[in-house]
């Protein structure tokens, strides 16, 4: 009996043991060098044939699941700076001017045309005969009572601030005045920040109002922290959209929109990770986007720290950073170095600025030179589990030249009280903006005016804004670049910021569901153009 | 009896206002500027301090807490800070997902535990009941995210038998009920064979077993209903838990429940939104709880003269 009792435990162990390894087990393959090239499309196997019941019934419906990684608080386009509510209000409203988000080229979409008047007025010519989805006409009104809602917004106040006001000079007319001479108000006005909204739907049904747009959607249903769905708008103005419904439906978890994918409850799935890129790209029915796009992440050292304001303590730590670690480490060889702040496809970049080359004696010398031969201690602040691990990776690296880096785990909150208060020593970010305008994530990260906000490290060089100013208000293109390489070269002597590596944006998508791409610019993703092959 | 649910209801008004007052004042106090959180990083400090104009969020917190009572006296508890619809408006649109949730997970532990607990204790030291308790610990053990993981590969993607998340369909409640429920099982199974065992011991059931009735009849009738008073109380904890706890379950799943939204709402610093929430949960909790003080009642009559609830 007891011999009985020992057997059966045993068996139980085992088989619990078994289970265990069969829920842990990897298909990954082991020892694969990390890949730095940049992949687009994974090529589908041959069609099998098989699709699941969920995807047929999505094909009938002529219906588009789209799995979002956050839920979506408001979709009011002005409520939040919110990468994926910006993509959806760019599915129901349009705006003035529009970036390609493929290709990055600037074109008109609302405006007909434009002129520019003087170097702070600008005229528009609007589109006739555009409608909202409720059926009232687009007007300059509504282009006025857009902005200026904009401007007083909590989300995207910011973006319009160079607007001082706007004119309604008749129906179909419209004048800019800005606050200062400003080329890239065409970029800004692409931006969800300048959605156009109907005055008369929004006045008559205050903030609680449904999306009403000219887009190529239609809001039909919104279920709290479940699911969005929008129709196709038949009576759009320009090219339909792809899909007759598009369903966003909200999965937090990268796991769960993986499997969901893989079983066909889901059709596209935003973000994927790391870990599953090659779980999809063996899956024959699935296709794996992946690219780089505008996107660069940093790290960034406070410049009014007694310790990393050290121009030679900056250097030291950017010589002993081997930015390949990350990749490998975090990105699971998902990305490419990065040797300027502005992304490849941004107007202005510099392909040949030079980078903090990896040494070890060098970085060691330095730090002997700003008086720190023994190191010092190095606080970084992290406020996601991404940048916990990038502040591991980091800790390793330093600690080669006697840098112990202390982690200090952060909630979002409290990260922008610590920014606000220069409280931050070291810290990882990431921006991709929404338009190729170089102008987007200089001003944002280095301004000496943004200190506090998105200028985390407090950096505040007068030669860098005069720059700045002078870039906003050239209308020559290459003399614009010219002033944007001068820029760079400037934040590469100064260690303005150390930028690191742009990482793989990846989605993935059922096989048949064609118009998915990974946009050269920001992280908006082109819902509109998916349509069922 | 109306009396005393009667007596339970307004009890419920000091609970709800020491409740109000505790969770504002910590969610007030905490560190982060609710104003920068909305506005986004990039907004200048002038918008900063408009927004928190907007918001009333310059006033002292002892003011706002008197303005947020006296709006929640007359119904109101307030707007989110991000959508701007009113609280009670999403609170309810998330409850019924939750409220599924909760039920069917009870439900399908007590399902299971309650015959397997009985059979344990009836047939202690054996076979039966040495697996049982195995499974149960493996039950305890095994993480609520990992089983629903597994759970999904299982019977979504290999199967092809259950959704992987979400609320579309009216079976879509499975997954995430035994995978919620599976812990609170375990827990259950191992409480009723225990106060089985406890109660299968005393005179009375010997004295049943003496008479000639049944084996059947006497545990179930007689044994079974006394040692049900810890299970009822399990239940009834695990029920409150689910109310706005089954953060992990529900985003697993991607359910859309109350859980997931008091979270996301506290990482927003959503703060009439937390609070809001917090207020209604407890009002749930406390109705729960008088619900579970009202089967005590029907379990065992006795409990009745406790309550003050005489007959004739």
């Amino acid at each position: 009996m007891k011999a009985t009792k020992v057997l059966l435990l045993i068996g139980i162990l085992l088989s619990c043991i078994a289970l265990f390894l069969c829920a842990c087990g990897s298909t990954a393959s082991e020892g694969s060098a990390p890949s730095t090239e940049t992949a687009t499309e994974s090529t589908p196997a041959a069609d099998s044939g098989s699709t699941s019941a969920a995807t047929a019934a999505h094909k009938a419906d002529d219906t588009i699941v789209i799995a979002l990684p956050f839920d979506i608080a408001s979709l009011d386009p002005y409520a939040q700076n919110a990468t994926l509510q910006n993509a959806l209000s760019y599915c129901i409203y349009n705006t003035l001017t529009s970036t390609d988000l493929a290709t990055g080229e600037l074109s008109l979409e609302l405006a007909e045309s434009y002129e520019q008047v003087s170097d702070t007025e600008y005229l528009f010519y609007l589109r006739k005969d555009i409608k909202f989805h409720n059926g009232a006409d687009f007007t300059a009104s509504d282009v006025k009572f857009s902005i200026e809602r904009a401007a007083t917004s909590g989300g995207m106040a910011a973006k319009v601030s160079m607007i001082d006001h706007v004119e309604v000079v008749d129906d179909y007319t419209v004048k800019f005045v800005l606050k200062y001479p400003c080329v890239t108000l065409l970029n800004v006005l692409s931006f969800t920040a300048a959605s156009m909204l109907d005055e008369d739907f929004v006045t008559a049904n205050g903030d609680s109002y449904q999306p009403n747009g000219t887009g190529p959607y239609k809001f039909r249903e919104w279920n709290s922290g479940e699911s969005i769905i929008l129709d196709r708008n038949e009576e759009y103005w320009d090219k339909p959209g792809g899909a007759a419904v598009l369903k966003f439906v909200i999965m937090t978890e990268d796991t769960s929109r993986t499997i969901a994918l893989e079983t066909g409850d889901i059709d596209v799935s935003i973000t994927v990770a790391a870990v599953d890129y090659d779980k999809l790209k063996a899956n024959e029915d699935l296709v794996l986007y992946a690219d780089t796009n505008n996107k660069v992440d940093y790290l960034g050292l406070s410049h009014i720290d007694p310790i990393t304001s050290s121009l030679k303590v900056r250097q030291a730590i950017a010589h002993a950073i081997n930015k390949e670690d990350y990749i490998v480490a975090v990105l699971e060889g998902n990305g490419e170095t990065a040797n300027s702040i502005m992304g490849k496809s941004v107007e202005g970049y510099n392909p040949d600025l030079p980078e903090y080359e990896y040494d070890l004696e060098k970085a060691k010398a330095l730090l002997a030179e700003a008086g720190y031969p023994d190191g010092f201690e190095l606080t970084v602040t992290a406020r996601s589990d991404r940048d916990n691990l990038l502040s591991q990776v980091l800790q390793g690296q330093l600690a080669k030249v006697g840098i112990t880096v202390k982690i200090e785990r952060v909630e979002t909150a409290v990260f922008f009280d610590k920014c606000a208060a220069g409280q931050i020593q070291a810290s990882f970010g990431n921006w991709a903006g929404m338009t190729s305008d170089a102008d987007n994530p200089l001003r944002g990260l280095l301004f000496s005016g943004n200190a506090g906000t998105n200028n985390r490290t407090w950096y505040q060089n007068e030669q860098l804004d005069k720059l700045l100013n002078e870039g906003i208000s050239i209308s020559d293109q290459a003399e614009r670049i010219k002033v944007y390489h001068e820029i760079q070269d400037l934040i590469y002597e100064d260690v303005a910021l150390i930028p690191l590596f742009c990482e793989l944006q990846a989605n993935a998508a059922n096989k048949d569901v064609g118009g998915v791409f990974i946009p050269k610019i920001g992280d908006a993703m082109p819902y509109w153009s998916y349509y069922w092959k | 009896m109306l009396k005393y649910i009667c007596k339970r209801i307004l009890m419920l008004i000091p609970v709800i206002i020491g409740v109000s007052f505790i969770v504002f004042f910590i969610v007030n106090l905490a560190p982060g500027d609710t104003a920068r959180m909305i506005a986004g990083s990039d907004a200048d400090q002038a918008t900063v301090e408009r927004i928190r104009n907007e918001l009333g969020l310059e006033d002292s917190v002892f003011v706002r807490y008197a303005r947020y009572l006296w709006g929640g006296l007359h119904g109101d508890l307030g707007q989110s800070y991000y959508s701007d619809q009113p609280v009670v408006k999403i609170f309810f649109q998330r409850l019924p997902a939750t409220l599924l949730l909760s039920f069917w997970s009870v439900l399908f532990s007590l399902v299971i535990s309650l015959p397997l607990g009985v059979l344990s204790a009836v047939k202690q030291y054996s076979v039966f009941d040495n697996c049982a308790m195995v499974f149960a610990l493996l039950g305890v053990s095994i993480p609520t995210f990992w089983l629903g993981i597994l759970g999904i590969l299982l019977f979504s993607l290999k199967l092809q038998f259950l959704p992987s998340g979400g609320n579309e369909y009216w079976y879509s409640f499975l997954l995430p009920a035994i995978t919620n429920g599976f812990q609170m099982m375990a827990l259950t199974t191992r409480m009723t064979r225990s106060s089985m065992l406890e109660v299968i011991r005393q005179d009375y059931i010997t004295t049943a077993r003496a008479k000639g009735i049944g084996e059947r009849i006497v545990v179930l009738k007689h044994a079974l209903r006394n040692a049900l008073i810890p299970v009822v109380t399990t239940a009834g904890n695990f029920l409150i838990m689910m109310i706005g706890g089954a953060v992990v379950t529900e985003t697993i799943f991607s359910w859309p429940g109350v859980g997931r939204l008091i979270f996301d709402s506290i990482s927003k610093r959503d703060l009439n939104m937390v609070v809001g929430c917090v207020i209604l949960v407890t009002v749930i909790v406390c109705i729960i709880n008088l619900l579970v003080d009202l089967v005590y009642v029907i379990v065992d009559p006795k409990i009745k003269t406790t309550y003050g609830i005489r007959k004739g």
